[in-house]
Formats: C-alpha cells, sequence, structure tokens
C-alpha cells in the first residue's frame, strides 16, 4: 500500500492511546535490571533444550529437554534419569497429583504418561483441527486439562517465524482427563504460551500481545477474558503460582525497539523472511550468539574491548513476580552479554526457585522463593 | 571480479526514474536549503513580495514608476530609523527615543539651515552630531550605568520630545520665514540619481555597508554575541560597556540622518513629526526577524520589515482606512510577527533535523561467504586471536597506526592524542603530540613529518620533533551545492604519492565525526578525494561525490592511488601517473565486509582492514531507505541496525584486485571494529576506532627488515 506508513502516522496522531498500548515500557520500577539470573547457581551438568519444569511425585521434578522427559530427584535434584523419550522435541508438561503426567509434543499434539513413562493416551486433533503447537498445559480443579495451542501455522520450535509472521492463530482448548472431548475455549489468541489455576481464575499469558489474562473457572466457551498485566517489556510464557496468589512468569526474551520497528514494516519483514537464513534476522531470540552476521545494533557496538550490558538485547534473560492482581512486584534478570537467557518456564520446588534457561542450556536455582514485598 | 560498480554508487538497476530518485532528493535539497542562515527570513521576504503584488493589484496607478519613485522617497526615511531600532535590539536592547531622534534632528537641520545660514555639508555634520549627542546619552546609561535600555529611551523620548515641542514653537516664525536655497540641499530632498531618489540611495549605501559589518566584521559579530548572551560576552572578552555605548550612538546618527531627508524634503517643523515612529519601526524589526530576545538579525531583515510596514500602512491609507483602523492592523500585525517570531525560532533547527538524513538504496550483490569451510579467500579462522598486545587500557582508539624508522610506534587517539610506544615490547609510552579533534589515518613524508588526517579539522603535521602544524583545512568549493563545503569536516586516511603531493579522503561533507555512522544510515556519495601539494600549499578537490571515502594508499609503482569505499565494500584504482593518468577504474567490489585502511605489504600486495563485516539484515536495509528513514525517526540511536563491526578482520590482496587471504577475529574478542593495519619488519599492526589497545602478530613469511618507511623514500637509494 502506498499511503501505509502516512495512515501509520496519521493514527499515531489522531488515536495517540492506542499507541500508547503498543509502546515499548521503559525497565524500571520493578522491572529495573539486576543480576540475579546471572548469579544464580545450575542445577547440576547442562540440560541442553531444557524447557518446561512440572513437580515430579517423589519431592522431585520433572523437565523436559529436547526428545526427553528427565526426572531430576534426591538432595539438590543431583539424581537424574530419563523418564520418557519421543519422537518429537518435548514442550508442556502438566502433573497429576497420582503422578500421572501430560507432555506436549511439538508437532504431535499432547500426550498421557502413566507414573512409569508410557503413554497411555494421545490427542492430536481437537475441534476438527490438528494440534500441533501445545505450548502449556494445566491441570483444573475439576480433573480437566486445560491445553494452550501457540499457533494453528507453525510448531512450537519455528516460534519466531510466528513472531515476525504476525500470526494469531492459537486457541485455549480443554479436555478430559483422558484426553477425549477436546474443545476450544478461545480462538484467534497470539501464541498462549503459559497457564496457571489460580482460586477461582485460569491465568494466561500472550506472547505477541505481551499480556496475562483470566478467564473465570469453571471454563466454558463463550467467556471473555479479563486483563491481568498488560503491555509487558518482554514476550511472556509459562506462568506457575507463587503459593500467595500471585504468579512466577517467565518471558523468554525482551522486547526491543528495532524489532517492534519490523512488526510494523511489513514491506521489509517479508522481505527479510523470504531472503534472510532466520538466525540472523531482526528478531529476538532464545540465545544470542554474538556471531558477526546477526544484526548489530548501536548501543551493542563494542567499545574499549568490551559491550555495554544495557546494549539493546538480542536475547535476554527475564522471570518476574505477579502479584494476585497481576501487577510486577520484582523481577530477574540476566542482560546482554549474560549468560542465562531465554528463560521458558520458572516454579516454585521445595520452597526454592527454579528456572529453565532454554537459552543457556541449564536449569537455575535462583534460591529461596518467598513472594517479594517490593522491588529489590 | 567486477560487477559494475561505481565510486558514486549510482544504482545499476531499475529505469532511469528510480535511478533519478534515488540520487537526486528534494527533502535533501530543502534540508540544506533551510538549513542557511539566509533562509531564516524566508517567511518575512515572501510576505513582503506578497503585500506589494496584492496593493499594486488593487490600488490603481500602484505599480507605476513615479509612484514607486515617490514611495521610494518617503520609504527612505523610514528605513534609516527601522535600522536604528534595529541595531540596537539585536545588541539586547530597545530604542524608543528613535521617533524622537528623528523629530529633534529634523528642527536641528532646519535650524542649523535657515536660522544659522549654514552651507549643507556643515549643516548635517551637525544635525548628525546632534543624533550622536543623544544616542551617546542613551548609550552612557545603558552601557556603562546598566540602566534599563526600555526605561532609560523612554525618558530620553519624553524630555527629547518636549524639547522639540518647545524649539518649534519658539523658532515656528523663523523656521517658516527662512530663505536659504542650496542645489546640494535640494538634492538631498528632492533629487535623484540614475532615476533612484538621493535619500533611498543614500539608504541602500548605508544598508549594504552595516549589512556587511554587522554580519561579517568583528564589531558586528561582538554586537550580536551582546545581544546573544551580556554575561557570555563578557566572559569572552568582549568590551561590553563600550560596544553597547556606541551601538547607541549609531542607532542616534542614524535616526538622525532620516530626519535630516525629512527635513530636506519638507522643511516643515509639524508637531506630529516622528510622533509613534518607534513602534513601526519596532514592529517592522520583528517582523522582518530581528528577535526581540537579541543576538539574532541583520540589516536586510530589518528592511524587508520596513518595506512590509511600509507598504501595508501606506497601502490602507490609499485604500481609504482611517488611521485608527491602520493602527490596530498594524498591531495586530505585530503580534502575529512576534508569535511566528518565537515559534520560528524555536523550531527551524528541529525541523531541518528531521529532514537532515535523506537515505537512499545501496544494493550490493549476495555477499561471497565467509564460512569456515567455504574454501574462499575470505574463510572465517582464528589468526588475529593470538595477537600481542600494545599498550592495552593507554589508548583510546587508535584508528590507525604507523611505525618509524627507529621502529618508534605511533597512533591517534580519540581525545586528540598523537601517542607514541617505543622500546624493545613498546612498553614506555608517551604524548608525541596534542592536536586535539579525531586524529585518523597517518602517513609519513620524506622529510619524516607525521602527517595526520584529523576528524573535524583536516590535515596536519608534526614535526620528528613534535611540533603541530597545519598543513590545510579547507579545499575548493563546489559549484551549485547549497552547503559550504570548503571547510574540510571528517578526513580520513592519507598517503603521499613519490611528487610529494599528499592525497586525502574526506569520508562525508554532511556529518560530523561523531556521527558517522549516520552517514551510513544515509548511504549517499558524500564523500571525496583531496589532494594538497605542500610545494604550492594549494589543495583542491580530485574526485567529488564518492561514498563514505575510507582508505588510501598510493600502488607500489606510485602511478596510481588505491582507496576504499567503505558502504560500497568497494576498493577504486584511480591513476595519479603514467597513460591513465585521471581515470578511476573499480579494482574490488562485493567484499563480504566494509572496507577501512588501505597499507602496502612486503610482498608487494597490499592490506585491508575490514571495519566491519556485512550482516544479511543490514544488507536489506541498505536496500531499502524508507525502512532506514523510518527507523532513524522512531527509535532511539542505540537501537539502531547497524553495520556488523564487532568483528576483526584484515585481507591481503594483489595489484590485480585479487583477494589471497584474510586474519580474523570473529566477533572481535580483541579487535573489534579493526580499522588499519600497518607491516613493520616482520610483524602486522593492529588498529581499531574503538579499541583499547594495539595488537600485533608475527607475519612468518614476510621480509624481516621491510618497512613503510624505506620503501616509500629509500626504494632504490639504500
Amino acid at each position: 500500500m502506498l499511503f501505509e506508513h502516512v495512515l501509520s502516522d496519521l493514527k499515531f496522531i489522531l488515536f495517540p492511546e492506542r499507541e500508547a498500548d503498543q509502546a515499548l515500557p521503559v525497565m524500571d520500577g520493578p522491572w529495573t535490571p539486576n543480576r540475579r539470573l546471572d548469579e544464580a547457581q545450575p542445577v547440576g551438568e547442562d540440560i541442553p533444550g531444557c524447557d518446561d519444569i512440572a513437580a515430579g511425585g517423589d519431592g522431585g521434578i520433572f523437565v523436559s529437554a529436547g526428545r526427553q522427559v528427565l526426572a531430576l530427584s534426591g538432595a539438590g535434584l543431583a539424581q537424574r534419569r530419563v523418564h520418557a523419550t519421543f519422537e518429537q522435541e518435548v514442550g508442556a508438561l502438566a502433573a497429576a497429583a497420582d503422578g500421572t503426567l501430560y507432555a506436549g509434543l511439538d508437532g504431535a499434539g499432547v500426550v498421557r504418561l502413566d507414573p512409569q513413562g508410557r503413554a497411555t493416551a494421545r490427542l492430536q486433533a481437537a475441534d476438527g483441527r490438528p494440534l500441533r503447537c501445545p505450548t502449556a498445559l494445566a491441570l483444573l480443579p475439576d480433573g480437566r486439562l486445560a491445553i494452550a495451542e501457540g499457533s494453528a501455522d507453525n510448531t512450537a520450535q519455528r516460534w519466531c517465524h510466528d513472531l515476525m509472521e504476525k500470526r494469531a492463530s492459537g486457541r485455549l482448548l480443554v479436555a478430559d482427563a483422558d484426553l477425549s472431548g477436546a474443545v476450544t475455549i478461545l480462538d484467534g489468541l497470539a501464541w498462549p504460551a503459559g497457564l496457571l489455576v489460580q482460586d477461582r481464575q485460569l491465568w494466561f499469558s500472550e506472547s505477541w500481545r505481551h499480556r496475562v489474562q483470566a478467564l473465570p473457572l469453571p471454563l466454558n466457551a463463550g467467556a471473555q477474558p479479563q486483563p491481568l498485566a498488560r503491555n509487558l517489556p518482554g514476550y511472556p510464557a509459562r506462568l506457575s503460582p507463587d503459593g500467595a496468589g500471585g504468579a512466577w512468569l517467565a518471558l523468554f526474551a525482551a522486547r526491543t525497539h528495532l524489532v517492534e520497528l519490523v512488526l510494523r514494516e511489513r514491506k521489509f519483514r517479508q522481505e527479510m523472511l523470504a531472503g534472510v537464513d532466520p538466525h540472523f534476522w531482526i528478531a529476538p531470540s532464545l540465545h544470542a550468539t554474538g556471531h558477526y552476521l546477526e544484526p548489530l545494533q548501536g548501543g551493542a557496538l563494542k567499545k574499549l574491548g568490551m559491550m555495554k550490558p544495557w546494549a539493546p538485547p538480542r536475547s535476554y534473560g527475564l522471570v518476574a513476580h505477579l502479584a494476585a492482581d497481576g501487577a510486577c512486584s520484582a523481577s530477574l534478570h540476566s542482560r546482554a552479554g549474560g549468560l542465562h537467557h531465554g528463560i521458558t518456564a520458572a516454579r516454585v520446588h521445595g520452597g526454592r526457585l527454579l528456572a529453565a534457561s532454554k537459552g543457556g542450556s541449564r536449569l537455575l536455582d535462583l534460591g529461596a522463593a518467598a513472594a517479594p514485598e517490593a522491588a529489590p | 571480479m567486477s560487477s559494475g560498480v561505481r565510486y558514486n554508487g549510482a544504482l545499476m538497476s531499475g529505469g532511469i526514474a528510480r535511478r533519478l530518485y534515488h540520487r537526486w532528493s528534494l527533502r535533501l535539497f530543502l534540508s540544506e536549503l533551510l538549513a542557511k542562515r539566509w533562509m531564516e527570513p524566508a517567511i518575512p521576504f515572501v510576505l513582503m513580495l506578497a503585500l506589494i503584488a496584492y496593493f499594486g493589484a488593487v490600488t490603481p496607478n500602484y505599480a507605476t514608476w513615479g509612484n514607486a519613485r515617490q514611495l521610494g522617497r518617503e520609504f527612505a526615511e523610514m528605513g534609516f530609523v527601522v535600522i536604528a531600532m534595529a541595531l540596537v535590539v539585536i545588541s539586547g536592547g530597545i530604542d524608543l527615543s528613535v521617533g524622537s531622534v528623528f523629530a529633534f534632528a529634523n528642527l536641528t537641520a532646519l535650524g542649523l539651515f535657515q536660522i544659522g545660514q549654514l552651507p549643507v555639508l556643515p549643516v548635517i555634520a551637525g544635525t548628525l552630531a546632534a543624533g550622536a549627542a543623544v544616542g551617546a546619552v542613551n548609550g552612557v546609561l545603558v552601557g556603562y550605568f546598566k540602566t534599563r535600555p526600555f526605561l532609560t529611551t523612554l525618558v530620553t523620548l519624553i524630555i527629547l520630545r518636549a524639547v522639540v515641542d518647545l524649539l518649534s514653537q519658539h523658532y515656528s516664525v523663523q523656521l517658516a520665514m527662512g530663505s536659504n536655497t542650496s542645489a546640494l540641499w535640494d538634492f538631498l530632498g528632492g533629487g535623484a540619481l540614475l532615476g533612484i531618489p538621493s535619500n533611498l540611495l543614500v539608504l541602500g549605501i548605508v544598508g549594504g555597508v552595516g549589512h556587511v559589518l554587522l554580519s561579517r566584521s568583528r564589531p558586528g559579530w561582538h554586537l550580536t554575541a551582546i545581544g546573544s548572551s551580556r554575561k557570555a560576552a563578557r566572559h569572552a572578552g568582549i568590551a561590553v560597556e563600550s560596544t553597547l555605548c556606541l551601538t547607541y550612538v549609531a542607532s542616534g546618527m542614524l535616526a538622525a540622518a532620516g530626519g535630516l531627508f525629512y527635513a530636506a524634503r519638507l522643511s516643515s517643523t509639524g508637531s506630529d513629526t516622528g510622533v509613534g515612529w518607534e513602534v513601526n519601526a519596532l514592529t517592522a524589526a520583528v517582523l522582518g526577524g530581528v528577535s526581540l530576545s537579541g543576538g539574532r538579525g541583520t540589516v536586510a531583515r530589518a528592511v524587508i520589515g520596513a518595506v512590509i510596514v511600509f507598504v501595508l500602512v501606506n497601502g490602507l491609507v490609499r485604500m481609504g482606512f482611517p488611521g485608527a483602523l491602520t493602527s490596530t492592523a498594524l498591531g495586530a500585525v505585530l503580534l502575529f510577527a512576534v508569535g511566528v517570531d518565537v515559534k520560528w525560532a524555536k523550531n527551524r533547527v528541529k525541523a531541518i533535523q528531521k529532514i537532515y538524513l535523506n537515505p537512499t538504496v545501496v544494493e550490493l550483490p549476495p555477499a561471497p561467504s565467509t564460512a569456515r569451510d567455504s574454501g574462499t579467500p575470505f574463510a572465517e579462522n582464528d589468526r588475529l586471536r593470538d595477537s600481542e598486545e600494545i599498550g592495552l587500557d593507554q589508548v583510546e582508539g587508535p584508528e590507525d597506526v604507523i611505525l618509524d624508522r627507529q621502529d618508534r610506534l605511533y597512533c591517534g587517539t580519540r581525545d586528540g592524542l598523537i601517542l607514541r610506544f617505543s622500546g624493545p615490547r613498546f612498553e614506555q609510552r608517551e604524548v608525541f603530540a596534542r592536536i586535539g579533534g579525531r586524529p585518523l589515518g597517518m602517513a609519513f613524508d620524506r622529510d619524516e613529518n607525521l602527517l595526520v588526517c584529523v576528524g573535524g579539522m583536516g590535515l596536519y603535521g608534526v614535526t620528528p620533533q613534535g611540533k603541530v602544524y597545519k598543513a590545510t583545512d579547507e579545499t575548493n568549493r563546489s559549484w551549485f551545492k547549497l552547503n559550504d563545503d570548503s571547510r574540510l569536516r571528517l578526513a580520513d586516511d592519507l598517503d603521499i604519492a613519490p611528487d610529494g603531493k599528499i592525497y586525502f579522503s574526506e569520508a562525508t561533507i554532511r556529518y560530523e565525526m561523531h556521527s558517522w555512522h549516520l552517514d551510513g544510515m544515509e548511504g549517499r556519495a558524500n564523500g571525496r578525494l583531496i589532494c594538497y601539494d605542500p610545494a604550492t600549499r594549494r589543495t583542491r578537490t580530485v574526485i567529488k561525490d564518492i561514498v563514505f571515502p575510507n582508505g588510501v594508499c598510493v600502488a607500489h609503482d606510485g602511478q596510481s592511488l588505491l582507496f576504499a569505499s567503505t558502504w560500497l565494500c568497494s576498493i577504486f584504482r584511480y591513476w595519479i601517473d603514467g597513460p591513465k593518468k585521471g581515470k578511476i577504474e573499480t579494482l574490488i567490489d562485493n567484499l563480504p565486509g566494509y572496507t577501512d585502511n588501505i597499507n602496502r605489504a612486503s610482498d608487494g600486495c597490499y592490506w585491508l582492514a575490514l571495519v566491519g563485516i556485512r550482516s544479511p539484515a543490514f544488507d536489506l536495509a541498505m536496500r531499502n531507505p524508507g525502512f532506514r528513514l523510518r527507523m532513524v525517526k522512531q527509535i532511539p540511536p542505540d537501537e539502531w541496525i547497524l553495520p556488523g563491526i564487532n568483528n576483526g578482520c584484515v585481507l591481503k590482496f594483489n595489484e590485480k584486485g585479487e583477494v589471497l587471504e584474510s586474519l580474523w577475529d570473529p566477533g572481535g574478542r580483541k579487535h573489534a571494529t579493526l580499522t588499519s593495519m600497518r607491516e613493520h619488519k616482520g610483524w602486522l599492526y593492529l588498529g581499531g576506532l574503538e579499541n583499547n589497545r594495539i595488537g600485533r602478530i608475527r607475519l612468518p613469511d614476510a621480509d624481516p627488515d621491510w618497512n613503510g618507511f624505506d620503501d616509500y623514500w629509500r626504494k632504490g637509494k639504500a
């Protein structure tokens, strides 16, 4: 369109409040950067591809990593064994009290595992549409399973394509405990990637719209979501309870001005998607390598032999604590140049906050997980 | 390996319309036009023309020669008064007494001529002296006693008006009876030269001289400086008191000149002579663009404003408007002018900033692979990773490095120093010279003077004793360019031909050193290659319109010059001697990175620094000028995508333009933004624009005795 940019300028002038909702927020107040993720101790050896964390039956945890679900247990979670292995990458996990584990398989739906790790049921389509991109799972109080499907167009591995293609084809589903009778609750979501059952609400995050919303329980189709947190400074992913009505939210990358600009620039973005290797796109990443073919931003220029930590981050580590009303009360960071980037899940286990750094291939122990009172 | 890229970046693809569109930009023209100082009164100038056209159209017999002469004669008297007012306003004050001085001068002139029966020349001198005396009273009070100009001149206005009234009543009969005549007097009042009324002619001369004095002479600058800030002017050593005093004296004399011509023309001492002229004069000055807050304005602007007010008042009167209505209209115009004056002065610079940057298309073919297993000479390796460090954390930004015959190492730093490292391991650091600016490329001439391109200053030299001298800081100004491009803004790298002529590149004429990356955002052919001949001390531009010319190197045979164009990722050859003299050829194009300095290698080849590697996303941005423009406008500079200069890479190429090998520090762990390298006695020394060290690596196959100075100046003499 010839006047595309003129129109967007006009919109900006005429409806400033609409744009204000999109304007990139500054990381200050409870979002003030710190080094708490960088200072965290890794739990044992590196876990390449670690993605989600779920409570295990015997005081341990399950961690999805690559094509495996690992079970970590014992003092300091030092014992590690493979709980299940699949043909596809495993992402979302949800554990029931009886030792049943639900796992999301990239491109292949959701699988139900018995306590021995054997598949007992599968869900590969719902409402006449294949379910290929499960991103988050949560067990509802009535025993049913809530499923977030990131996108109908892309698999979970291709999340970056989904963002840069500006898709909004994700769904929120609910299925019975045996994975039968799946129905769609909400459609047209922009990459829902986290689910959390609170007292009488189901919280869900929507990555590409940078927000967390809540649906009233019990779920029924046609319910209107209520906003909890909006215009977050990063792309929100999985949610987990803090035990006091609030939540821990993992944000797997920070938003940057440049990416937001590229998302506004239709022609440039399409040319980039068509002609540039996805590794070198102007796009967020779970793990920036600093390779010279990755796009360089002005603030990331090395001066006198060093890059400043406040450089615009291609990848970032960020975990936020949301109070019961959805407001952020504290955050943990790993800034540009740090190691522990691309946090896809954070969960309290045994009084300690654990975080899966997919970008850093590590499970992190962030110490005692008392819900913070105020900004650090 | 050439694909036809040109040094000015002219597009090869697309129709002629596309090529023209991206080469010439209306925005560019407009932004440079608005940046000119003489564009400040653009609005008043257009208003003046519009008013003249309007009244010319609606008033019968307005646009005739006779009418114009009559109007011109009436206008001239007011013109003097407006200039008198403008001078004082520019100095930061106000002179309300101009109208009274005008009337006083009228009376004085008539008195001296009719009652005193004096010849005309003494009358002129006496009248001007009377004006000067009144001005001196104002000036002494305002300048030395620091009274408020408004109140001071208001008092002068009242007292002088009373004096004029008393005297004109007292002498009215004698004045009316006066019978003195003189041809010169009549010429002043009603004569003309070449059809131009005498008083208008004098106004033109006075205005022209005044304009030049005010805008282009030391006293004029002092006056403007005082108007901008009296305190700052005092700190700068300007004699504030005497300058101010003289300003009021000049103002008084100018107003008196107006009164003199008025006397000669009308020979009348009406009681309303000059009443309210101070308001008209003030309106005119402000309308013309003389700022009421002082420090901004010229004589020409005051005259433009005077014409507007004069034409408006005169036109309204002729159209039969009652006097009160005319005054009201004038007041409204003054209010409007003051409003526009404030807004325009505040936002002009912002408006220019918004449209100054004009990105264009830079189309490069896909870059050759740099992958480790690509098999190209560009294949990434780690050969710079083990470089020895020199001066770690003791230098800030050694853009270029060079060694002298005693094996001492020189580099420029971002704080404007030339450092020298000596000793077997270069552990001894000393400040060799303090130039200032941003020292960039360096070369030794035959007499071992170190020539340095200094960003922001020009081409400078340092003698072996460390004495700094200026070689050149300007070149010939090019025709048909609005921006004055005679001053050197960003001299970048140089080399010296066998005949002693110094060739150097100026990377861009549109941006300063601190914003060199903006030139990359623009991607235009803003740079040039310049030659300075120390024998004649003359500087001239050799090649205009080059896309960011950077490294310069005289070829081994001394017949041609290699220069790099950074954003085009290319090397060009310019013949300075031999049969092809004057021709420009493409030597290498489509390199995988951004070309920086070029220097000779001992084996007859050349070293080339790649300051950064082309990233596919930035290549795409360079093809999309609209994207870059909106990026620059919408997001902060720290967030802009830049060329991938967090990397270190050096290439070697031969005389035919074939790249032979590359040396890498991938990701720039030690040598990010590597801008230069210099071979010396079997070692390669590395400099970087933003680095905190100099590095060196051993070149096992290189001639261990070869050094640059001997290669340039002792060849065949040893």
